[in-house]
């Protein structure tokens, strides 16, 4: 069990020691123990150290999930140092604004990592623009024109005995994650060393409960999982869980997932670049009892044409956050997978967890809801002047626990705005819980369409849409009319190889939808403008309509 | 549709615009069709639906918004306008005025 307020340079050091013969992660042809993984992170503190970065330097990491990227992870954390970790697939207008904002000491790349071939120019141009002090690759490549050290990647090395590590203290702030920008630009969230383990500790307590100590009562209620999941569970239960993650850890998601197993002694496995069939093939060869992804990951693995060839039996788990997961492939990976489905939801801003489904929860509660509050997580429901709302009306959820960031980076009166004197943080998302206390997301907060004076959540009808056989995805946005008031745009991508006309959408809404939640407009598209995150940008599909209308 | 040089369109032509507003099938739509419980039309919609029905030419009175229930009703209104209300102003002038 890790202690209260454990820093995480501790709990990794901890883990290190009481597990080194342990396999910790593997990816690719790269296997390392948790021995091995502690010498690599001791060595790159010290190559890190003597580039003269300590206690309080930023570095950034353009990094994707990686042996790379864990390794600089841990070395930081034990430096005191604080990692921004960025989205390889950054364009550079906003490798720009962040590299602007949080002035970083040093940059970790690695070319091998490109998402294109293009890219490391780009990257180049940008890191220079920004005139940091150290460019570190991580593959000796050159990365654009740029003169790199190569001193500073050192995993082999040997510190000597009189280099001595800090103790940073539960407070030190250990990481700045950047939002995706769904709403606009991103905005750096801060994290201390204590706030990204307190979320591990809650899902530490709920397996505990589960897999290790069951009380007389998790038993009884394991009996119904047990009837549900057999040998799955019986299988994974008292076990170190092996944990495939296939979530970018610039994310709170994929930060969290490697965290969970890594702070946890399990069996981690990346994937540098995420390919459904490889993915498939890590599950069977690997025996991976925790799968987490996106929803599109998801729906891609589902997709792959021989799906039913592998074996995917030791899966107890599918477990999906970041992005909005509609029912109908959360049922879809429940029946295919042949495992339990959660769907975590959480914000960068919280680090990780707010709520999530637990293995006795039914399949419709599991892919209908976000499950109950996490351990040593308090939620309400607040209206609009921030009143505690009572069970079964939506309104603005708002959450108060140990991870709630430190703020926003530079942006003291952003903070302010989300962030209460008492530590509740206003997350915008609209939500309800109902009397058994399960939370159920209905939108974003500034999403809300207000129709002749009547909210509409879209997330309502993008699910009612999403339901259709022929409908991949929807996005519904509230466009201001001239008359007054907003109207209900539906944006549509059809299925492969489907075809649909707006009056079959209308037909479909007209059956079950109440009148005015029915689109005013419906347009098809063949993929949303996105975020990082893959997340739709309304804003844009927003100004898109807006164009549209003003030209009639 | 052009509006017809003499008088007024007749039913299938207004039923024809009527469908092409609200994206619905016109053989869907009869005299007897409701707006609210066949065609799922709101207030919003219908006022959408009217002040676009007014660019071609159909003028519906203001007042007869509230008491169109069906399609046939809303072509007798724009058929015969509301005689008692004659001077009172169309449903966009009337929305302008607030």
């Amino acid at each position: 069990m890790i202690a209260a307020r454990t820093p995480m340079a501790q709990a990794f050091r901890n883990v290190a020691s009481q597990h080194s013969q342990r396999e910790a992660l593997v990816c690719g042809d790269f296997r390392a123990t948790y021995g091995q993984l502690g010498e690599k992170a001791l060595a790159l503190a010290y190559g890190l150290h003597e580039l003269g970065i300590g206690k309080g330097d930023k570095v950034a990491a353009i990094l994707p999930p990686s042996p790379e990227f864990v390794i600089l992870f841990f070395a930081l954390a034990q430096l005191g140092a604080i990692i921004v970790p960025l989205n390889p697939q950054l364009r550079p207008r906003q490798l720009r604004h962040i590299l602007q904002d949080a002035e970083p000491a040093a940059v970790v790349v690695g070319r091998q990592f490109a998402p294109s071939p293009a890219l490391p120019q780009l990257w180049g141009r940008e890191i220079e623009a920004a005139g940091l002090h150290h460019v570190i690759s991580v593959d000796d490549e050159e990365v654009g024109s740029l003169k790199f050290e190569v001193g500073g990647w050192k995993l082999e090395a040997v510190p000597p005995p009189s280099f001595s590590l800090p103790t940073p203290s539960p407070d030190d702030l250990l990481a700045i994650l950047y939002t995706s920008g769904t709403t606009g630009l991103p905005k750096g969230t801060m994290h201390s060393q204590w706030g990204l383990v307190a979320p591990v500790v809650a899902s530490l307590k709920l397996r505990q409960a589960w897999l290790e100590r069951p009380s007389l009562k998790t038993m009884g209620r394991m009996a119904k999982a047990l009837v549900w999941y057999r040998q799955r569970l019986l299988r994974a239960a008292g076990r170190p869980q092996v944990i495939l993650s296939t979530v970018g850890c610039h994310t709170i998601t994929g930060l969290e997932a490697m965290l969970q197993a890594l702070l946890m002694g399990d069996k981690l496995v990346l994937m540098p670049r995420f390919d459904p069939v490889e993915a498939l093939q890590l599950v069977e060869r690997e025996r991976v009892t925790i799968l987490i992804g996106v929803p599109m990951a998801y729906a891609m693995m589902l997709a792959v044409q021989d799906f039913d060839r592998y074996d995917l039996s030791s899966l107890l788990i599918c477990g999906t956050g970041g992005a909005p997961c509609a029912p109908k492939l959360a049922r879809e990976i429940q029946e295919r997978f042949g495992c339990a489905v959660h769907i975590g939801f959480g914000t960068t801003e919280l680090a990780g967890g707010i709520a999530a489904t637990s293995l006795d929860d039914s399949g419709t509660v599991q892919a209908e809801t976000v499950g109950q509050a996490m351990p040593g997580m308090e939620i309400k429901i607040v209206d609009e002047q921030r009143r505690e709302l009572p069970p079964g009306q939506v309104g603005e959820l708002a959450c108060r626990g140990e991870n709630v960031m430190l703020g926003y980076y530079r942006a003291p009166e952003k903070t302010a705005e989300v962030v209460d004197e008492e530590g509740w943080y206003y997350t915008g998302d609209l939500a309800l819980v109902d009397e058994r206390g399960y939370l159920r997301i209905v939108g974003r907060k500034d999403d809300v369409i207000i129709r002749a004076g009547v909210n509409i959540y879209p997330a309502e009808i993008e699910r009612y849409l999403e339901a259709h056989e022929k409908v991949k995805e929807a996005a519904v946005v509230g466009v201001p009319a001239p008359i007054g008031g907003e109207r209900t745009w539906a944006f549509i991508i059809l299925e492969e190889g489907a075809e649909m006309t707006a009056r079959e959408v209308l037909r479909y809404c007209r059956a079950e939808l109440v009148a005015h939640k029915i689109p005013d407009q419906v347009r098809f598209v063949a993929d949303f403008p996105r975020a990082a995150s893959g997340k739709p940008q309304k804003f844009i599909l927003r100004d898109m309509a807006l164009q549209e209308a003003s030209k009639k | 549709m052009t509006r017809p040089v003499s008088g007024k369109y007749s039913f299938k032509e207004f039923r024809k615009l009527v469908a092409e507003e609200l994206l619905v099938d016109e053989e869907e739509i009869t005299p007897q069709t409701s707006f609210v419980t066949d065609l799922c039309v709101d207030s919003v919609r219908m006022v959408d639906m009217m002040l676009r029905l007014e660019e071609q030419g159909i003028r519906i009175p203001l007042e007869a918004g509230w008491k169109i229930e069906t399609v046939g009703d809303a072509y007798r209104f724009y058929l015969e306008g509301m005689p008692t209300m004659a001077q009172r102003p169309s449903f966009a002038e009337g929305l302008a005025e607030g």
